[in-house]
């Protein structure tokens, strides 16, 4: 009796303590590679940030360069150009949310009645297809197809008697564009997450629904919509980090000159400034800027999603 | 099964037709300019060309490899896709690996740190000026690693590999401990193997990402020495005859030609595509489900 407490106290302190395999220095090695790249592509990075605190000069380097403290950040704010890039940032960035997730989670739901399973395979094969082609490629099908005079869709204009329209290159309509073209790109492959959740609605209740005399429509009111909640609240509370992310890829490749008044953003704006121009410091300053407020949004939203519905990354 | 009422079957009905025209609105502006690409100079002047090639002809992909920078720049782009896959996988899986085991008997101390380390690096970066003056000053510019070793470590495939890990069940490994098995071991013989489909699926995202990042390429390679990617974005829009060669004009046209280099551009992952979505629609959803 006695020894076998003493055992069972003696397995409690081995807990405690945390005796680890003879082999787990492997572990460490496996994991070395990850860290040692993670340290010098993320973490040295990081360090140059106080570049954005310097007038930064090549030839005098990060610890030879004069300090200046925020006036990078006050230039920011007092610089016209610079506000009305965060400006159309944020709108642009909203746009595509808001109708980037309507337009997903309808799709979801109408594919989701599909009845045969090889037309809606079909269907998927078709609308994934963008999300994998680079904006390379769109930008340079996009150019051709909005061309004011020969392109397809202005030549569809004309022949209906419209006036043709320079989408990529009139201000009032590069918005309206940018947002269409990114819906079309996106709205198939993110209804993945939606379809998985659909698939995952037990069957028993739409068979409960059905004998309380509910009709599809009901069924998709009160069953299928209040079942993928949380997915719902998952994808956009996570989309809370997106609000400054517009898009560097698809604007860098649709946008000209002409349209930098709704057209620029934050991230073409400091690849501009910084790697054309050669102004480090204030390049810095606006990226070190986005990369706070998006950093404060993501953790927001993670937390969101974590207490409302569990969702946890790690 | 239950019977359908009219207004169900309607409603089958006007749905499957609303799917049709979702699906050809995706596919419609490819299939419009790989029309282009294919039709006569003469089809495509007069605008006569929508959805099929007026005129069949390979001049313009002819004239577009013409160029020997395209040629080199696909062998950058393959070598690029090739160096990133490679390692990546491995880097991502041994890190993957560990991750998975935790803080326990079978994991490392400090564990709770690493995730920490790993979910910092996934928030948070110096952003792009930084990035560049680092890859510059380790004298990686134009030099192929400057393409592949930036974005080698990614922590969103470490997440997903880690969760397929978990999810394998945890009595193989006990046995191959058991029989005197060490933490390599298990990992190269037993978790490797056994992962085939979440590799499969970071592979994919892998060969996409890589063959399409062009950003890269423009800032870090001398012009003669970018990836595919890169090349297209340079040349999209800029004429490549001259209007003065009454030859060239006969038979070609700068609209055609751009959109033969276009599809050059796409035609890696459009002929990758068909095994890629059946891949997609599942990895995901392996890597999105816990538990």
């Amino acid at each position: 009796m006695e020894t076998a407490i003493r055992k069972e106290t003696s397995i409690k302190k081995t807990k405690e303590r945390v005796v680890r395999r003879k082999d787990s220095w492997q572990l460490y090695l496996m994991l070395l590679p990850a860290v040692v790249l993670t340290i010098i592509f993320v973490y040295v990075p990081m360090g140059g940030i106080v570049m954005a605190f310097q007038e930064y000069k090549p030839y005098q380097g990060i610890l030879g360069s004069n300090w200046v403290g925020l006036d990078q950040f006050k230039f920011l704010f007092e610089y016209p150009d610079s506000v009305q890039v965060i400006w159309n940032t944020l709108r642009i960035a909203i746009l595509k949310l808001v109708f980037g997730f309507f337009s997903t989670l309808t799709f979801a739901l109408l594919l989701n009645e599909v009845r045969k399973k090889f037309f809606r395979s079909t269907i998927q094969t078709f609308v994934f297809l963008p999300h994998f082609l680079s904006w390379v490629v769109l930008g340079g099908i996009f150019i051709d197809l909005l061309n004011p005079d020969t392109g397809l869709v202005n030549q569809l204009l004309k022949a209906l008697g419209a006036e043709p329209i320079f989408f990529l290159g009139d201000n009032n309509w590069f918005l309206a564009t940018v947002v269409s073209t990114e819906v079309w790109k996106e709205f198939g492959y993110g209804s993945i997450i939606f379809l998985a959740a659909l698939a995952g609605i037990n069957p028993a209740l739409y068979e409960a629904a059905q004998l309380d005399g509910a009709g599809r429509w009901k069924q998709t009111l009160h069953v299928t919509i209040p079942s993928i909640i949380p997915t719902i609240t998952v994808v956009l509370t996570l989309s809370l980090g997106q609000l400054l992310n517009a898009g560097f890829d698809q604007i860098f490749n649709l946008y000209n000159m002409l349209v930098y008044e709704k057209g620029d953003i934050i991230d073409t704006f400091v690849y501009r400034i910084g790697l054309i121009d050669g102004n480090y410091s204030f390049a810095t300053a606006v990226g070190l800027f986005k990369s706070v407020v998006a950093t404060i949004l993501i953790v927001t939203g993670y937390r969101i999603a974590y207490i409302v519905s569990g969702h946890k990354i790690f | 099964m239950q019977t359908m009422t009219t207004a169900q079957r309607w409603f089958q009905l006007v749905n499957n037709v609303f799917m049709l025209i979702f699906a050809l609105i995706c596919v419609i502006p490819l299939i419009h300019v790989i029309s282009l690409s294919l039709s006569s100079s003469a089809a495509v002047m007069a605008n006569e060309v929508t959805f099929w090639p007026v005129g069949l002809t390979f001049n313009s992909y002819e004239k577009a490899l013409e160029n020997p920078n395209i040629v080199h720049s696909v062998w950058v782009s393959v070598q690029r896709v090739a160096l990133s896959l490679a390692m990546g996988v491995i880097v991502n899986c041994l890190a993957a690996y560990v991750m998975s085991k935790g803080g326990g008997r079978d994991g490392i101390a400090g564990y709770k740190g690493f995730i920490g380390f790993f979910v910092v690096a996934m928030l948070f970066n110096g952003g792009m000026i930084p990035t560049y003056l680092l890859v510059t000053q380790i004298g990686l510019k134009n030099s192929i690693w400057a393409l592949v070793l930036p974005s080698l470590m990614n922590v969103f495939y470490l997440i997903l590999i880690m969760n397929f890990f978990k999810a394998l069940p945890k009595e193989l490994e006990e046995a191959a401990f058991m029989d005197g098995a060490n933490h390599w071991q298990v990992f190269s013989r037993m978790f490797m193997p056994l992962s085939l489909p979440v590799l499969a699926t970071v592979g994919m995202f892998m060969v996409v990402n890589d063959w399409n990042e062009w950003l890269s390429g423009t800032i870090y390679m001398q012009s003669d020495n970018v990836p595919l990617s890169t090349f297209l974005k340079s040349i999209i829009a800029v004429p490549v005859i001259n209007d003065s060669n009454a030859e060239d004009v006969a038979k070609l046209n700068n609209r055609s030609i751009g959109a033969a280099q276009i599809i050059i551009g796409a035609l890696p992952i459009l002929l990758i595509y068909p095994v890629l979505q059946r891949f997609f629609a599942q990895g995901i959803v392996i890597g999105a489900v816990k538990e």
